[in-house]
């Protein structure tokens, strides 16, 4: 399928990077980053232009991460409809909104560029904790804006190498990703200890 | 050490799977950034191999090769913007992309043309 949608970039040059950079921002599989990449080599070899390349890929991102924010909020309706029904519940909500409400900015500008296979679980968990809107949007435009200039950037530099560039880079990303996720879980789990040697101390 | 695994084993099993499961993808996004690497950093395996989907002047720049004089091998107009991909050119003059490859390399210096 990547070789299909490669030779599409070819063939329909910006519009299919909006489609694909839309598509993953709902976390649809497809090789988004890979694709920009190749995009920024071929503005190098004069395939493509490039304001029109910055353009698809920046709207396409943006307006799918808006899609995937604005399907949680209305989620997030109904969610408080189920949760004022259940107290426990509900005091688990609080929680997930006061760190959206301390982290939600940064952590959606990380997981646009630094971070960006989590992108699309970040638009969904802001959205349904009930993030602002403007504050989503601000800070998302200046992730995907540093997303889409630093794949098309180094597509652009390094696109005599671009087989080595997407393996190293790809990996790379897939490597940040993981391991923020497995730092957070690895918190959640010592915070669970902690707990639990909290109430054995705790006199009954 | 070993009371709290078998303490969080016990009431947080689905956290400490998860934790698990993401340490190891961890570590082979590790190993394979590391291989990678370690491929990409011997300058033979640098140059850039043919595919199907490259457009023609994409060829011609990664291989460091004048793109009008490529275009004019292979009978193609070379235009800024207007984009025949290497499997296009092949298909019509009924090339396979091996043959396409050996025209190609022909016209390129000896190896190493983008070092």
């Amino acid at each position: 399928m990547t070789q299909t949608l490669l030779a599409l970039i070819s063939e329909q040059g910006a519009l299919i990077l909006f489609v694909v950079t839309f598509l993953s921002c709902l976390a649809m599989p497809v090789p988004a980053s890979l694709m920009m990449l190749t995009a920024g080599a071929f503005v190098a070899s004069s395939d493509l232009s490039a304001p029109l390349i910055v353009v698809a890929c920046l709207s396409g991102a943006v307006l799918g991460d808006q899609v995937g924010f604005a399907l949680a909020r209305r989620l997030q309706e109904a969610l408080d409809g189920y949760l004022s029904r259940r107290p426990k519940r509900a005091a688990l909500m609080v929680k997930a909104r006061a760190f959206t409400d301390r982290w939600g900015g940064p952590g959606v500008f990380f997981s646009r560029c630094l971070v960006s296979p989590l992108g699309p679980y970040v638009n969904l968990t802001a959205g349904a904790t009930g993030l602002s809107w403007p504050r989503f949007l601000i800070w998302d435009i200046l992730g995907e804006i540093t997303w889409v200039l630093l794949y098309l950037g180094l597509g652009y530099l390094f696109a005599s190498q671009l087989t080595a560039i997407s393996n190293i880079l790809l990996n790379l990303s897939g490597l940040l990703a993981a391991l923020v996720v497995t730092l957070g879980l690895g918190l959640a789990l010592l915070r669970a200890l902690r707990h639990s040697a909290h109430d054995a101390t705790r006199p009954r | 050490m070993r009371t709290s695994i078998a303490h969080l084993w016990r009431h947080h099993k689905l956290l400490l799977l998860a934790f698990v499961v993401a340490a190891l993808v961890t570590l082979a996004f590790a190993v394979r950034t590391i291989m990678f690497a370690l491929y990409w950093s011997d300058p033979a395996h640098r140059r850039q191999q043919l595919e199907a989907w490259m457009p023609l002047r994409y060829v011609a720049y990664s291989w460091q090769l004048d793109p009008a004089r490529i275009a004019a091998a292979f009978g193609v107009k070379d235009q800024q913007g207007r984009r025949l991909t290497v499997g296009q050119i092949a298909a019509r003059k009924d090339l396979t992309l091996e043959q396409m490859k050996q025209q190609l390399e022909a016209l390129a210096p000896p190896s190493g043309g983008n070092e």
